[in-house]
């Protein structure tokens, strides 16, 4: 409240006045003898309660009239929003532009909730010559219509439809986009003929949710008003961002290994959240972890798997309750259950001896009985054979052993494999030259090739003191985990005659598993793309070392493969993001035709070529994170056939998670050019003053007169009253 | 019982107004004009005829004052009879005059005092001059001055005396000085109590039945002032207890109505009480003519 006249307000010192009026009238009360005193203080005591309430209600009406003359002189008044100002406008066009993003789902929708309140409490001041439109501004799905419903993309003077259309939306899971909402508001706006343009942004200020590098020069248009309707206080949001698995053992209850990946937005570390592994709807792990604030921690589960293979669905969570944004507390993954490791060996040194055959102790240690009954099913080519192979697709693990060189095309075909999430073992042998294998499989090997060290012949009589023997392992891999056990030491014991020397500089996403004892790397691995290279810098056979016919050969081999296994490992290549196209480019043809997609709520999805052409991939836009599978449906109709190498998962974009806000200033500068408080920033609501002094003075009008009457003396009044009963009865007398 | 005028006196209007009355020399000057107006309203003589009434004949036995012998009997029966009148019953009237403080008050220029003394005084100077014998007794919180019954002529000055011996102040007990009397008068008497009635009533009318039982005629004049009656002050106002009450602050205004219906409803009580137990009762404001309150009395009993 302002006053337009404050030093009037000096005579609210005249509010003490009935106090010292009252003081005085007592001191100067007439004093009479009295022989029926008892009689009066037998009145005075019954009446005491209604006497004294008068007293006190006169004293307070007699108060609150000297209190609110000085303060109706000083002519109080407000600023308001509402009123005629706003009677007085043109006709105007109003785009609603509603974030309804993941991030307005925050408090279990409360946010939401006092976001259409607000919206509505504008459309109510709506009149009927105004024109609005709503257009939502969680980020458009790709290659999909731009909201659910196009017609509330065009200016309508019917705002019950959009009305009821608000009521019926609720937050998307999807991210924010508000700069493209903007954008698409500026452009009904500009199609728009209409003497005032508006926009009202009703936003949570996110900071992700805004494209600053999309925003146009020249601002939108039209005038930006914004309606804030992010909570006072955002707890921290804590978010699973991401989850990877891999196979640690195989047999009829093989080991997996799943990372979850945890970030704490907010500003406060956050300790003992719970964090859950769900395999199939059950939550089979639990524990508890402290997230640092702005901070990214991990949390792995180790799971064993009943033996039944094929599709797992899993999802890392945090509990219920570990914060107020619950959209993105869990992270979906789709685990296939491999049954058989299908090897490749490439043989580059084929021998007619047996034993003396480069692949002889490594295919026997994959497949002892060389029987379709082993996990790991073997299949030997030569460089000709894997140069016919068209399709690496079929298998899980490519060997390499003692490969000299292979045409480039099949090199190619070879990082695709890799590339996509296959395996990939590179044994060293006498064929191999550092320059050929450098500059042919230089994208593929771990690290560069330096040249062959020779330490020792097997007949030479000093060769065990010359030899070297394999030192130290990663203990935290996989592979070499075992043996950390008792008698793990075996493998410390293996001599090794010759071995690849490598260039020290190494890239960077490289990491060596297993050394020798004189330092120089054996085992080495590297991720590409999704899958892996291994480079084993001796040989399989006895060529180099002893190590075929030691005990920890056939542990490391076997390993090593399952580790390599296409599908035994994975996270990203079979999940998605809302919002974003997924695609089947390399379905069989039989299978084109009738692909269906069973979302996380068992809806079915056709699924649509993206374009008209013949043989365009299929694939469709998720809209809501889950597990997702994929069904083919005969065209003569029958049973669904399940594609479970096709299941997929869709999850939240990360930054939507991040619910850092934007100030009101920061926001106004973005949008206009200028801050919050200048003519140039943001619109401000119409306000005219509204003056409170003569509501104030007709109070006091009313005061008086209930003072006029109470303080009337009552035998005043009852002459009066019977005055009145006695001219209302004369008539009929 | 009324305290309002008879009609043929009414007319009249030649009562002396009490504050007028208080003004003329002592009691007995102010007691003789109430008795003569009075006497003068009735269109009787007063000095004329007996003051004794007529009661019944009795055959003449020797020893009859021979004068009481009604000739006019004996040409009718030619028997003597005598006339035998109230006056041989001789009563004794005991005048009870209240001296308390809350009888000093009068907002008409007549306190209650004032006007229940000469009221006293009035009646002892006509039963006296009627021949009956008359006492009386002042009291506060305790009996005062009690002068026994006499008929004699120079008894008036006593009475008087002793009416006028009062100063008005203390506190009321009339219950202790009907008791006092009761204790003293053995014979059939008349008791006048002139008070304001400013009292335990329940105590008061409780003494006056059991001395009603013992053929004691009891009479109450309950003489108020107007003012006690309708509080009549504006404004803040210190009200201060005769009787040592204390004193009470109250706009008179507020309290007004209550007031009025705590005393009517004390009225009332009182008035009751006299009913149910054959006590007399007249109320009397200090602004009634004495004498009204004389014939009143007077005409009630002829």
């Amino acid at each position: 409240m302002n006053f337009l006249n404050p030093l009037l307000l000096a005579g609210l010192a005249a509010a003490a006045l009935p106090v010292i009026i009252h003081l005085i009238n007592r001191r100067r009360a007439v004093r009479r003898r009295f022989p029926a005193l008892d009689f009066l203080i037998r009145s005075q005591r019954r009446l005491a309660r209604s006497l004294k309430i008068r007293q006190w209600l006169l004293l307070a009406l007699r108060i609150a009239a000297l209190v609110l003359i000085p303060l109706a002189m000083a002519r109080p008044f407000l600023m308001s929003d509402a009123g005629s100002a706003e009677a007085e406008r043109l006709p105007a066009g109003v785009v609603f532009v509603v974030d309804d993003s993941s991030s307005m789902s925050y408090g279990d929708g409360a946010v939401w909730d006092a976001a259409v309140d607000e919206i509505q409490a504008r459309m109510d001041e709506l009149r009927p010559w105004d024109k609005a439109a709503l257009v939502y501004a969680s980020k458009a799905p790709a290659q999909a219509s731009a909201v659910d419903d196009d017609s509330l993309n065009t200016l309508t003077d019917d705002i019950g439809e959009l009305r009821s259309a608000l009521d019926d939306h609720r937050p998307t899971p999807r991210a924010t986009d508000l700069t493209g909402a903007l954008r698409t508001a500026a452009e009904i706006l500009a199609d728009a003929d209409l003497p005032q343009k508006r926009i009202i942004l009703v936003t949570d200020r996110q900071k992700s949710g805004l494209n600053t590098d999309a925003l146009p020069e020249g601002g939108f248009g039209a005038a930006i008003e914004v309606l804030d309707v992010r909570p006072k206080t955002v707890a921290p949001n804590l978010a699973v961002t991401g989850a990877t698995y891999s196979q640690r053992s195989s047999g009829k209850r093989p080991e997996f290994g799943v990372v979850g990946e945890l970030h704490n937005y907010g500003d406060v570390d956050v300790k003992g959240v719970q964090v859950q592994l769900e395999i199939d709807g059950t939550i089979v792990g639990s524990g508890l972890i402290d997230i640092p604030a702005r901070k990214t921690v991990t949390k792995e589960f180790v799971h064993r798997f009943d033996g039944r293979n094929g599709l797992h669905r899993a999802a890392v969570r945090i509990a219920a309750g570990s914060d107020e944004h619950s959209v993105d507390n869990a992270y979906f993954l789709p685990i296939h259950l491999q049954e058989k490791i299908r090897v490749l060996l490439v043989n580059g040194d084929p021998r007619s001896v047996a034993y003396q055959d480069e692949l002889y102790y490594f295919e026997r240690a994959l497949n002892p009985s060389r029987s379709s009954k082993s996990a790991i099913l073997t299949e030997q080519v030569g460089v000709d054979g894997l140069a016919a192979q068209e399709k690496l697709d079929g298998y899980d693990v490519i060997a390499l052993a003692n490969v000299e060189k292979l045409p480039r095309l099949v090199v190619a075909r070879i990082q695709a494999f890799v590339g996509a999430g296959g395996g990939l073992l590179m044994i060293a042998g006498n064929n191999v030259k550092a320059d050929t294998w450098n500059s042919n499989f230089g994208d593929l090997l771990p690290k560069p090739i330096r040249s062959v060290k020779l330490l020792a012949r097997r007949d030479e009589p000093d060769a065990p003191l010359r030899v070297v023997r394999f030192g130290a392992t990663d203990a935290t891999h996989p592979v070499f985990k075992v043996f950390e056990l008792p008698g793990g030491e075996s493998l410390q014991r293996v001599p090794v005659y010759s071995y690849l020397l490598l260039e020290p500089s190494a890239a960077a996403d490289s990491r060596i598993l297993a050394s020798y004892s004189d330092g120089g790397p054996a085992l080495i691995e590297r991720r590409i793309g999704e899958g892996r290279s291994v480079l084993l810098t001796t040989t399989v056979d006895r060529d180099w070392t002893d190590f075929p016919i030691r005990v920890p050969f056939l542990v490391v081999m076997r390993r090593l493969v399952h580790y390599l296994g296409r599908r035994s490992a994975g996270g990203t290549q079979s999940t998605h993001l809302i919002g974003q196209r997924v695609e089947f480019a390399d379905i069989d043809a039989g299978d084109r035709a009738q692909l269906e997609v069973r979302d996380p709520e068992g809806r079915r999805i056709l699924l649509t070529p993206t374009s008209a052409e013949a043989g365009a991939p299929l694939g469709f836009v998720p809209l809501e994170a889950g597990a997702y599978s994929v069904v083919s449906v005969p065209e003569a109709g029958g049973e669904p056939q399940p594609l479970p190498s096709l299941a997929f998962a869709v999850n939240p974009e990360a930054i939507e998670s991040d619910l850092t806000a934007l100030s009101g200033d920061e926001l106004s500068v973005l949008l206009t050019g200028a801050p919050a408080g200048d003519s140039a920033g943001l619109a401000q609501r119409p306000t005219r003053r509204v003056g409170l002094w003569s509501m104030l003075l007709f109070l006091v009008t009313l005061i008086l007169l209930g003072e006029t009457i109470l303080g009337t003396r009552r035998s005043v009044l009852m002459r009066l009253g019977r005055l009145l009963i006695g001219r209302s009865a004369s008539p009929q007398a | 019982m009324s305290t309002s005028p008879t009609p043929a006196l009414s007319q009249r209007e030649q009562y002396l107004d009490p504050a007028m009355l208080m003004k003329l020399g002592g009691l007995l000057i102010r007691a003789r004009s109430v008795v003569e107006g009075a006497i003068a309203g009735m269109h009787r003589s007063p000095h004329r005829g007996s003051s004794v009434e007529f009661a019944e004949y009795k055959e003449y036995t020797p020893g009859d004052e021979i004068k009481h012998i009604d000739w006019k009997a004996f040409g009718k029966f030619d028997k003597y009879y005598v006339k035998q009148f109230e006056d041989e019953t001789n009563l004794g009237c005991y005048l009870l005059l209240d001296g308390s403080g809350s009888m000093d008050f009068g907002s008409e220029g007549v306190t209650k005092l004032e006007y229940a003394r000469t009221l006293a005084a009035s009646f002892a100077y006509f039963l006296l001059r009627q021949g009956d014998a008359v006492g009386a007794l002042v009291f506060d919180d305790a009996p005062g001055v009690f002068l026994p019954p006499s008929s004699k002529n120079r008894h008036l000055d006593d009475v008087l005396q002793v009416l006028d011996s009062i100063p008005g102040t203390g506190r009321t007990d009339i219950a202790r000085a009907l008791s006092s009397m009761a204790e003293r008068v053995r014979r059939r008497g008349i008791m006048m109590v002139f008070s304001d009635m400013l009292d335990d009533a329940d105590r008061v009318m409780n003494i006056a039945k059991v001395m009603r039982k013992r053929k004691q005629e009891v009479v109450v004049f309950h003489v108020m002032d107007p003012a006690e009656l309708d509080l009549p002050y504006e404004g803040l106002t210190i009200f201060e207890g005769l009787e040592g009450e204390g004193e009470l602050l109250v706009d008179p205004d507020d309290v007004r109505d209550q007031y009025a219906k705590e005393m009517r409803a004390h009225i009332d009580h009182i008035q009751r009480q006299c009913l149910d137990g054959d006590i007399e009762y007249f109320r009397t404001l200090t602004t009634t003519p004495l004498e009204q309150v004389l014939l009143d009395f007077i005409s009630g009993r002829l």
